[in-house]
């Protein structure tokens, strides 16, 4: 066992997730006809952490930092390259195609468009039902129609709406649609990939007040993926925060945000601006130069070190590893107050 | 400070099968030379149909401006022959859209984008815009200009394709820069340092900018005056300090208490606006916000408010604006 699972595991704790050593790496072919691999795209590069039965833990970072792939691996709807997901202590990338299958009655997925993610075919009470046939779960026609009714009235929408196609629903409404779907099979975890960032801002709020009224009425345990830190803080009990696939920290909700320890984290809190100007313009800004490197070649050492402003030679050359530096506040700078000697 | 651009009760209208959407209808707003203007609102309130106005992009059919005036320059845009405006268009008024990698031509270089504009409207020589070309791919910003110059779009980030834009937008030294969303596409880090970027440059250069965004937080930090819209119309409009610190209009305050801040302590709970927007189609008779209105009265389902002064350059269109404002200041005090 590592630092990591060690630390992150308490004694005692009811975990319901546990994400060890997951790697996901992503061929890159070369050729027409002979297709040679030249090269790996390592999207999830060696991450771990837990999620207790009951708690949101939120997954942040820019696109191409590798949470939604993240969250796809946690689900096996990407079959990870090396790494282990156990859900309730079962490894579930040992799982074939049937076992995995009984296992989504237990673990559903959000996705964050709701205009591509819905089958434009199927009426809104299909689209939620569809779960309870592939589960075996509707006993008969009168059972379905009156679970698909319930489902719908517990998103907000009226039962008369089971009827209509999704081009008749608003961006908020469908996204209601897809929170339905996913609570079809009374699951314990749900996997929420940018729910809410494709809605207006005032519909927005409304989906996150959803989902918290959901969690504490079923107990349920999220993953929630999102770019937006002001939404993640709000919704999430702790917080990781990834960067070119890595977790480059994770604490509780109002750890990092009152004292981010990664240089990254500082940086992208600062760079959120708040809806007032002149609280705005006093707050301190760090700026960051330059891009996120591509995950086909990413850096030595630190993968952070070629825009980090406190970067030494040895971040060149040490891969930090994630170190609890206070209690349930785990960074990976070599940098960082109470890291220790990399 | 002189007026550079005035929109007179602008209406631009869309012609559909199913009936009338008025995308615009009545709107009306001014910059000033040198200035920051934000146009805020979410999807469907008009703020990028009465931008494309300004530049007559508007696809006709079906979409067509029906009425007012767009004053720039001393002259009414909305009258200029089609030959004239083309030549308004990426010379006088600039545009950077939202998305950096969809709206450059991908089969073109750089160069070819950045030195058409220089040609055509600047009349220079092939050699002249390509210096030209290199110098502002500099200005904003991007290393190795040189070599840049003969790549393709999808051989740039989409940070670095912003800046691109932009420098195009630059290009024939305009005197108002419109940018649509201009960073929604893009990661929040990046996000500051493209709108850092346009900011410097407008002080820099004098150039006018007219920002649309539906991110509260956006404006907040780079405009000087805000403009909020719904359903078509403007509904408030003030400095930014007026907007965030006194908002005036119950949706200007929904929009403010919806989205959660990172500076200040956590709530338990979301403070949404409930229902949802409305079917530009089938406006309600009256103020049309006010099925989701909080503050609500009889009054505000049979006439529309007009949009009004509630204190010097603070304008508000609901008819309890007052109420709210002497409730904002009250509890910034």
């Amino acid at each position: 066992m590592t630092a990591v699972e060690r630390t992150q595991r308490e004694p005692g704790d009811d975990v319901l997730i546990e994400v060890k050593h997951l790697k996901m790496y992503f061929p890159v072919t070369s050729g027409v006809l002979v297709q040679r691999t030249v090269g790996y795209i390592k999207a999830v590069d060696d991450v771990s952490f837990v999620v207790r039965r009951g708690e949101t833990l939120g997954l942040v970072g820019e696109s191409g930092c590798g949470k939604t792939t993240t969250g796809r691996c946690v689900l096996q709807l990407y079959r990870p390259t090396a790494g282990s997901v156990l859900f309730d202590g079962e490894d579930l990338c040992s799982m074939n195609g049937r076992e995995l299958r009984g296992m989504r009655r237990y673990m559903q997925v959000i996705f964050q468009d709701p205009y591509s993610s819905l089958n434009p075919r199927m009426t809104a009470g299909d689209i939620v039902g569809e779960p309870l046939l592939v589960q075996g779960l509707a006993t008969d026609r009168r059972a379905y129609r009156e679970r698909v009714a319930e489902l719908l009235s517990l998103v907000g929408l009226r039962t008369s709406m089971a009827d209509r196609f999704p081009h008749e629903f608003s961006g908020g409404q469908r996204q209601r649609i897809g929170v339905a779907r996913a609570l079809a099979v009374n699951p314990q975890f749900i996997v929420c990939d940018e729910p809410v960032s494709a809605l207006d801002v005032s519909i927005q709020a409304q989906i996150v007040n959803l989902l918290e009224e959901l969690q504490e009425k079923f107990d349920l345990t999220y993953l929630f993926i999102a770019h937006d830190l002001s939404v993640v803080r709000h919704i999430s009990d702790r917080v990781a925060v990834m960067y070119l696939g890595h977790i480059v920290e994770i604490a509780g909700r109002n750890a990092i945000y009152a004292t981010p320890l990664h240089p990254y984290t500082k940086a992208l809190l600062s760079a959120v601006p708040i809806p007032d100007p002149v609280i705005d313009t006093q707050r301190e800004r760090i700026p960051l130069a330059g891009e996120v490197p591509s995950p086909l070649n990413p850096p030595s050492g630190c993968v952070f070190h070629p825009r980090c402003w406190m970067a030494t030679a040895e971040c060149q050359q040490v891969i930090p590893e994630l170190r609890e530096v206070q209690t349930g506040h785990f960074v990976a700078c070599i940098h960082a107050p109470g890291y220790g000697s990399p | 400070m002189a007026t550079l651009l005035e929109v007179k009760d602008l209406r631009t209208h869309f012609f559909t099968r199913e009936g009338v959407v008025k995308a615009v209808d009545g709107v009306s707003y001014a910059i000033e030379e040198g200035e920051t203007l934000g146009l805020v609102g979410e999807s469907g309130c008009g703020k990028s149909v009465s931008a494309l106005s300004i530049m007559r992009l508007v696809p006709d059919p079906p979409g067509k401006t029906v009425g007012g005036e767009i004053i720039f320059d001393g002259q009414d845009l909305l009258k200029l022959p089609d030959s004239e405006i083309r030549r308004v268009r990426g010379k006088q008024i600039a545009m950077v859209y939202q998305e950096p990698m969809t709206s450059l031509n991908p089969v073109l270089t750089i160069e070819r984008q950045l030195t058409e504009s220089l040609e055509l409207h600047l009349a220079m020589s092939k050699t002249e815009a390509r210096r030209e070309a290199v110098r502002r791919l500099e200005q904003v910003g991007i290393p190795d200009p040189e070599r840049r110059l003969k790549q393709y779009p999808h051989q740039f980030s989409g940070g670095m394709l912003q800046r691109v834009m932009i420098a195009i937008a630059l290009s024939c030294n305009p005197k108002l820069i419109i940018a649509d969303e201009p960073t929604t596409a893009l990661d929040v880090t990046i996000q500051a340092q493209i709108l850092d970027l346009m900011k410097n440059l407008s002080r820099e250069y004098g150039v006018s900018l007219l920002i649309i965004t539906h991110n509260l937080g956006v404006v907040a930090r780079y405009a000087d005056r805000v403009n909020i819209m719904y359903a078509g119309k403007v509904i408030e409009r003030g400095t930014a300090r007026d907007i965030y610190r006194h908002p005036s209009h119950p949706y200007t305050l929904g929009l403010l208490n919806s989205v959660p801040r990172l500076d200040l302590p956590r709530t338990e709970k979301l403070d949404p606006i409930e229902g949802q927007p409305p079917d530009l189609m089938h406006l309600p008779a009256g103020c049309a916000f006010r099925e989701r209105c909080r503050f609500a009265i009889a009054r505000c389902a049979q006439e529309i408010p007009p949009l009004r002064p509630v204190s010097a350059g603070h304008l508000s269109a609901c008819f309890v604006a007052e109420t709210l404002l002497s409730r904002a200041k009250e509890h910034a005090a």
